[in-house]
């Protein structure tokens, strides 16, 4: 059954039509560009919940993405030390940092080192120094993110009151660098008020049976969900500056939309759609707003007066008359879901394979001190860089090329 | 109860046929049908085995744990060792279930897909914990069909350097906490709400997922791929690589092969093969006498161990006993062992022909990626437990459970508990508790219980913990000393209660104790962990004590530094503190103990080593001083302690004030010190002793001071020191000249190589060897020969006896061994790697080597491989233990590392090459560390320790098994070695004993000294420390027979039987140890302890010993006695711990 909520009419289409671009709204990331992201947990996790890659390709097309999370990964490449010492680990930062070749670094470090508290700021703020000194051999635009706060999800989980206060310096440390390298900055998330610290919580819970109540974004205080993930993407797309892209028919012509086979008759319109790029979708079957944000516009003239019924390949969708054809529709994107999970998996799949290729499991004897025994494997690594192609080529496919019969009859 | 379902194994056989079609043509690859393999099976008296699942339907299990609900979790993956480019990760978490409980699981699912390489998986929290790669991951069912929808992250970070070290041996404790290990390769970042946790290296972490709280427990071990939990909460781990047997875990401990560790525990039983998974035995259905034994898989020996742990003072000893199951099949490899719902033990068999990971290629086709197979062992005609579902439980009958002696019952209901209402679970458990009975051994367990399940819903009650600190059961009040250590930051008292417990009457509540006071950080924490040095002190307290102190020393450091603490005035133990800490500026209080001491008292070698590790030029000029001042009557030993702290000071360039007063008033205090007036003048190149030495350097008829005078002229580096040590190494003298060489080696490269060369040309001097060495260890000397060599004739005998120097010595030296064979005119007969080669050897060892034969071959001192091998422990340590290397590698791997040795080098064996600043090379394991030195052990089975300020550089070395070890043997010898390493860990005549045989023995050299000391005096003399005396290791065979056909043999006088002499070491934890010494035949053998000739009657010795280390020396009358004997020890139960020494 379709309701007819559904079916927005379009307030102001025209607002949408013109956006003009000026200095401070450029946007961060163009098409083509190879965008690397680098920092510790928040950073590795995204290579499977793809959701900041999604929206920035629902933005921009052809952009690719390169995963270098780290857990536990701080300013000097510590987690990437292995057998070696950190200096080691940040060479091999850099090692990494070339084999992924950047146009865009996004830089997320702070939140392990915010531990060390005030004592431990100042050697903080000359390693990210060192760190972005040391990235611009890459000659790519760099980007920093700040640490998002702890939530307060109550015991038995700790109080993060305390981290959170010592976190603050390190945000004001990377804003101030951020200012000085003139570089563009993205905060994640402000500091808890003590008015909402956090969810209500008995003082002793009375069980903890799978986990405690949470906000939904982070499971632990700490890290995101896959939720939170997609909440924070749009989040971050919009401080990228990247305007969310318009997909809209009217009569035969299509924004972000091409057209083809398109008949036109007195009493049905049909044609076939193929998006320059997907929506973003929301993947875990709630938040309904978000999915209102996504829409296709249509707006059609010279239609008999009636009743007529919107169907994307067969599947009825609304039904609406030719007067608010005329003025504008919008439809939800749901019918491109398909679609959006597939790239999505497509995506966490070239993630993985991009983590065998530079973090490889079985690194000691691939690589390291007992390459002598299994080097003869370590051909096997640069397979995967032709594998990894073959993901990207095909996420882009299905971003580009996927077609949607559309028919709209009188009913 | 049928055995094995017999329609569904003929069914598999069939589906098998194709595999082993596609096999055929490998070498030893055994049948897949589990009928064969079943058949193969030799089990413990009393017991019976089933096939409880099998492949198809599951393949290659990895970690095994029942639910409540009786149903078994594997983790089971194809993809191991490693993934293909382009392959998806499909590995699954299986569910096998026997539904109608007759013993044979007819269900299996997956439960999860899509995962890399899982290597642990235990139910939990509604769903299971899975280990996966760099993740700890959590799956559950929400939907109730089975199967999990619901993925969540729980930790990440884990490191995956090696897919056979990744995250595994998951656990819950009776604290409800999750324990999980990892390997030597693994480096961990895993961030949680309280900060990043770091593990580099192997180790045992504790998490608790609702709090999110991660610890380490202990560090090192290089596989620890079990780890299980006593009925008092101790751990116990096994290792899958170290080979020490059980190994008792405390808090705070560190093992083998930890990272930057300078001192480390060995475990329960060393000299052992290496284990996967551990299991400790409970429940009604086993016989009495089997419960609390610890069962072992030895996957590479295709069998299942046992031990029989015991108490001994703070910690433990154990005994391997009969094992449970053991096989000839190959491909049956036990890794992980369960007792499962019905009382019976679960063994999971990863079922493999191969398993090595580094060694064997990745890509090696005989590698099998399809079986798997649970087997269930059940004890004969005794009745099964009764399985019990807890989930269907309230609280009142689950608190009613913790009084079953099935431990994983009890483990299960208190997990459960976890999930009922928390106030409820208190309320009931403390109402509970207050019925038990505190002074009967159940009664207090069960209250230890009810302290668990407190501690599982997080609830702290003091009253409780009062209670069992005060128990009359020690192991009772040390877990309650763990539990107060965990609570410490809601108990308000619990200082007060450790500083009671720290003085308890038993070993290991105060070894807790100390463990629980060293995350303290005061003064008076430090002086309760001192005080444990008042009581009789074990290896294992005095670990945890040694640790306790150097994690506080950021307490006490500065302030004993500063004089305002002193362990209240107790030297001992401030002597203790301050030698486990390596840094900080403490020489001045050292010197303040050696002034209240006296030469002879105890602890004044210590305090005098502890000046020189770390005093300055003050302190050493005061040591050096008072040891001259107080040596009075022991003017040897205050020689001899002087050499050694001259030596540590010049190592550390430390030059003590006032040097040239010190050197003459060594001069003048008689001839007892003339070493360590060489030593002196040499370290600080005092011109005004030079001549002194030039003339001590020719003074042949006392050879150990002419040593001594020519290494000490070394020491100036000058142009006279250069020009008289290049007289006297291309004298005629061939014992100075070698000394010379050694000595102008270390800074004047040149006239060092040219004497080599000049002794390799004079025909009648065959043995070069130390002088080349030594030449060879700067890092110029290979070059430099090679040059010399170019237009050089030397004869055949000296070039083969260079070659092999050569091919043993550190670095590169490829060059000068050619130039070595075109100087001597003689071929390289070396074998020659090759696959078919290879191949060819391995088909021939395994046709018709013969491994007796072999084993001679390996015992030939020329072939020098026990030197740096042991088997069963019985061996050198520069290279791994082969005692079951034949069950874990491959045939023609054997092959390979005899003839290629650097093609494959087993893990935590791999050398490093060191540069020092005087451009010295070594190469050695990595051994130990700490902030200030390094310990590698050389080729020579030596410890050689280099200060970290000394490393000009350090890179990763080759093996050091040299190449061409195995040149000189014939084709047959060489398939015979073969045949013997392929026999070893197999079931069979080359299987190590159970029994506590000595295995590790000298042998009494024959030298012209020894022969006039025994001759001028009695037999005796033979079993006393006697320096005339050269005695050199001696191993037995295997079997554990000691070959008396090698040994030296000695004929004292025409009217005296020729004899031989051999002793060896006992170990006594404590006074009074009683054991017997038994002969397999007594005739023919003399018997001296400790010096003291001691009666055999018939075969058999009793003693009485007191604790400490005891020599056993015995005397073979030959001919009486020509063949072998062998030595077995037998301790009663409940003795004082008596075992063979093991040496580092």
């Amino acid at each position: 059954m379709i309701r007819d909520t559904q079916v927005l009419v379009c307030i102001a289409i025209s607002i949408l039509f013109c956006s003009g671009v000026s200095a401070d709204t450029k946007p961060l990331i163009k098409s083509g560009d190879r965008v690397v992201f680098l920092g510790g947990t928040f950073v590795e996790r995204m290579q499977n919940y793809g959701h900041v890659e999604a929206e920035i390709s629902s933005r921009v097309s052809g952009v690719t993405f390169r995963n270098l999370g780290w857990s536990g990964d701080n300013v000097w490449g510590e987690s990437r030390a292995v057998f070696g010492t950190v200096s080691q680990g940040f060479e091999r930062l850099q090692r990494d940092m070339t084999l992924a070749q950047p146009s865009v670094i996004i830089v997320s470090y702070g939140a392990n080192e915010a531990h060390a508290g005030n004592a431990g700021l100042s050697r903080f703020v000359l390693g990210y120094q060192t760190l972005l000194d040391a990235l611009k051999l890459h000659e790519a635009s760099v980007i920093l993110v700040t640490p998002r706060y702890y939530e307060n999800l109550g015991p038995p989980l700790p109080d993060p009151g305390g981290y959170n206060a010592k976190l603050k310096l390190y945000i004001d440390a990377i804003d101030s660098l951020a200012t000085e390298q003139n570089l563009p900055v993205i905060h994640l998330s402000k500091p808890e008020s003590s008015g909402q610290a956090g969810v209500k919580h008995e003082l002793r819970p009375k069980s903890w049976r799978v986990l405690p109540a949470h906000s939904g974004l982070t499971n632990n205080g700490i890290h995101l969900t896959s939720q939170g993930y997609q909440v924070l993407a749009r989040q971050i797309a919009d401080d990228l500056k990247l305007p969310k892209s318009i997909f809209s028919v009217s009569g035969m012509q299509g924004t972000n939309v091409n057209i083809s086979d398109y008949i036109a008759l007195p009493d049905s319109i049909r044609f076939v759609m193929t998006p320059t790029r997907i929506v973003s979708l929301d993947m875990s079957g709630h938040g309904n707003d978000e999915v209102k944000a996504n829409l296709v516009h249509l707006r059609f003239d010279g239609l008999r007066p009636g009743k007529y019924a919107i169907y994307i390949d067969d599947t009825k969708l609304a039904r609406v008359t030719a007067n608010q054809l005329k003025i504008g529709v919008a439809l939800p994107s749901s019918f491109q879901h398909a679609t959006a999970k597939r790239a999505y998996e497509l995506t966490a799949a070239k993630n993985m394979m991009f983590f065998h290729r530079h973090r490889p499991q079985n690194e000691t004897y691939l690589f390291l001190f007992r390459k002598h025994e299994q080097g003869n494997n370590a051909v096997e690594v640069p397979q995967f860089d032709p594998i990894i192609d073959g993901f990207e080529n095909n996420i882009q496919s299905i971003q580009n090329s996927t077609s949607y019969r559309v028919e709209i009859r009188r009913s | 109860m049928r055995t094995v379902k017999v329609i569904v194994a003929c069914l598999l056989s069939c589906v098998f046929v194709a595999t082993s079609v596609g096999q055929r043509g490998l070498k030893e690859i055994p049948s897949v049908d589990p009928i064969v393999e079943l058949k193969s099976f030799l089990i413990a008296e009393g017991f019976e085995v089933n096939l409880y699942a099998s492949d198809p339907r599951m393949a290659k299990p990895i970690q095994m744990n029942f639910d409540p609900q009786g149903r078994l979790w594997i983790a089971a993956s194809e993809s191991y060792p490693h993934i293909k480019p382009g392959e998806k990760a499909s590995d699954k978490i299986i569910i096998v279930e026997d539904v109608d409980r007759d013993g044979v699981a007819e269900k299996t699912s997956v439960f999860a897909e899509g995962l890399l390489i899982p290597t642990g998986v235990v139910p939990g929290d509604g769903g299971c914990y899975v280990a996966n790669s760099t993740d700890l991951l959590h799956f559950q069912d929400i939907n109730g069909d089975g199967v999990s929808d619901k993925r969540r992250v729980v930790l990440s970070g884990f490191g995956s350097e090696d897919t056979h070290h990744l995250l595994h041996t998951l656990r819950w404790g009776p604290d409800g906490w999750l324990y999980m290990n990892q390997s030597i390769y693994i480096h961990s970042h895993i961030e949680t709400p309280y900060g990043v946790k770091r593990l580099l290296g192997g180790g045992i972490w504790r998490f608790r997922p609702e709090s999110m709280q991660l610890e380490v427990v202990c560090k090192g071990l290089v596989n620890p791929w079990g780890h299980h939990f006593d009925a008092w909460g101790q751990s116990f781990a096994t290792d899958g690589a170290g080979g020490e047997g059980i190994n008792y875990v405390f808090p705070g401990s560190v093992f083998v092969a930890s990272p930057g560790e300078p001192r480390r525990l060995v475990g329960l039983n060393p000299g052992s093969p290496k284990h996967c998974g551990l299991e400790i035995l409970s429940g009604r259905h086993l016989p009495e006498n089997w419960r609390g034994s610890m069962v072992a898989n030895d996957f590479r020996a295709n069998r299942v161990c046992r031990f029989e742990v015991t108490e001994d003072k703070a910690g433990y000893r154990s005994k391997q006993v009969e094992e449970l199951i053991k096989s000839s099949h190959q491909a049956f490899r036990p890794i992980d062992v369960k007792m499962g719902p019905d009382g019976a033990i679960y063994i999971a068999d990863w079922y493999n022909p191969i398993i090595q990971h580094g060694e064997v290629d990745f890509r090696d086709e005989r590698r099998d990626h399809v079986h798997g197979r649970i087997w269930r062992i059940t004890a004969k005609d005794r009745p099964l437990v009764k399985p019990i579902d807890v989930g269907s439980m309230d609280i009142d009958e689950l608190l009613e459970t913790l009084t079953l002696p099935e431990q994983w019952v009890r483990l299960n209901a208190k997990l459960e508990l976890k999930k009922h209402d928390h106030v409820a679970v208190v309320d009931k458990t403390l109402k509970w508790a207050s019925k038990r009975n505190a002074s009967n051994p159940q009664g207090a367990h069960e209250l230890l219980e009810a302290l668990w399940v407190l501690q599982c819903v997080d609830h702290v009650d003091a009253a409780l913990i009062e209670q069992l600190l005060l128990n009359s059961d020690h192991r009772i009040r040390a877990a309650a000393v763990r539990v107060v250590s965990h609570q410490r930051s809601r108990l308000p008292a619990y200082r007060r209660y450790l500083s009671i417990t720290v003085r308890d009457e038993h070993p290991r509540v105060r070894l807790e104790s100390v463990r629980a006071l060293s995350s303290e950080s005061d003064l008076a924490a430090v002086t309760e962990i001192s005080s444990v040095l008042e009581y009789p002190m074990d290896r294992f307290i005095d670990f945890a004590t040694w640790r306790a102190l150097r994690e506080t020393k950021q307490v006490w450091l500065s302030t004993v530094e500063a004089g305002r603490y002193s362990f209240n005035g107790d030297s001992n133990k401030l002597l203790y503190a301050l030698e486990s800490v390596d840094s900080g500026n403490v020489a001045p209080t050292l010197v303040n103990i050696l002034k209240g001491l006296q030469f002879k008292s105890d602890g004044t070698q210590r305090v005098l080593r502890a000046i020189a590790s770390s005093g300055g030029a003050n302190e050493a000029r005061t040591a050096i001083a008072w040891v001259l001042t107080n040596a009075k009557t022991e003017a040897a030993a205050g020689g001899a302690i002087l050499v050694e702290l001259i030596e540590e000071f010049r190592r550390r360039r430390v030059r003590p004030a006032e040097i040239e007063n010190l050197v003459e008033l060594m001069s003048n205090a008689g001839p007892a010190y003339r070493s360590a007036v060489f030593a002196t003048a040499g370290a600080w190149k005092l011109d005004k002793y030079y001549v002194l030495l030039a003339k001590s350097s020719t003074e042949t008829e006392n050879r150990l001071v002419q040593a001594q005078a020519i290494r000490a002229i070394g020491l100036y580096q000058n142009e006279a020191a250069r020009n008289d040590l290049s007289r006297i190494a291309s004298g005629n003298d061939e014992v100075s000249a070698v000394a010379a060489i050694e000595a102008l080696a270390a800074f004047a490269i040149v006239p060092a190589a040219k004497a080599v060369l000049l002794m390799m040309q004079r025909s009648t001097m065959v043995e070069t060897s130390a002088a080349l060495a030594a030449v060879l260890r700067n890092k110029q000397g290979a070059g430099v020969l090679t040059t010399l060599l170019a237009d050089v004739t030397i004869s055949a005998d000296v070039a083969k006896t260079a070659v092999r120097t050569a091919q043993r010595a550190t670095g590169d030296n490829a060059a000068l061994i050619d130039s070595l064979r075109t100087a001597g005119k003689i071929a390289d007969s070396g074998w020659k790697y090759s696959e078919q080669l290879v191949q060819e050897l391995a088909t021939a060892a395994l046709n018709n080597g013969d491994p007796h034969k072999g084993q001679a071959v390996f015992r030939r001192s020329s072939l020098q491989c026990m030197l740096c091998h042991a088997i069963g422990g019985a061996g050198g340590k520069v290279g791994p233990d082969l005692v079951s290397i034949g069950g874990s590698a491959p045939v023609d791997y054997l092959v390979e590392s005899l003839i290629a040795p650097n093609r494959k080098v087993k893990e935590n064996y791999h050398s490093i090459q060191i540069l020092d600043v005087d451009g010295q090379v070594y190469s050695g394991v990595p051994v130990r560390s700490s902030d200030k030195s390094v310990v590698i052990r050389d080729a020579k089975n030596e410890l050689v320790t280099i200060l970290k300020v000394d490393i000009d550089l350090q890179k990763e070395g080759r093996s050091l098994m040299p190449d061409g070890a195995v040149d000189a043997l014939t084709r047959q010898e060489l398939i015979d070695l073969v045949a013997f390493m392929s026999r070893l860990g197999k079931v069979g005549d080359f299987e190590i004993s159970k029994n506590a045989i000595a295995r590790s023995w000298q042998q009494l050299l024959w030298t012209d000294e020894a022969h006039h000391r025994i001759n001028r005096t009695s037999l005796d003399t033979a079993a006393s420390d006697d320096t005339a005396l050269t005695w050199a290791p001696f191993y037995a065979t295997v079997q554990g027979d000691v070959e008396i056909g090698e040994l030296a043999i000695f004929k004292p006088r025409s009217n005296v039987d020729n004899v031989s002499f051999i002793r060896t070491q006992l170990d006594v934890s404590e006074d009074g140890g009683r054991c017997t010494l038994v002969f397999d035949d007594g005739m023919g053998l003399l018997l001296w302890v400790d010096g003291t000739p001691t009666p055999v009657s018939g075969n058999r010795c009793e003693l009485q010993l007191k604790r400490g280390q005891h020599t056993i020396t015995v005397g073979v009358l030959r001919p009486v006695r020509e063949k072998q004997l062998m030595l077995n020890l037998e301790v009663p139960d409940g003795e004082p711990h008596v075992q063979w020494s093991v040496s580092e």
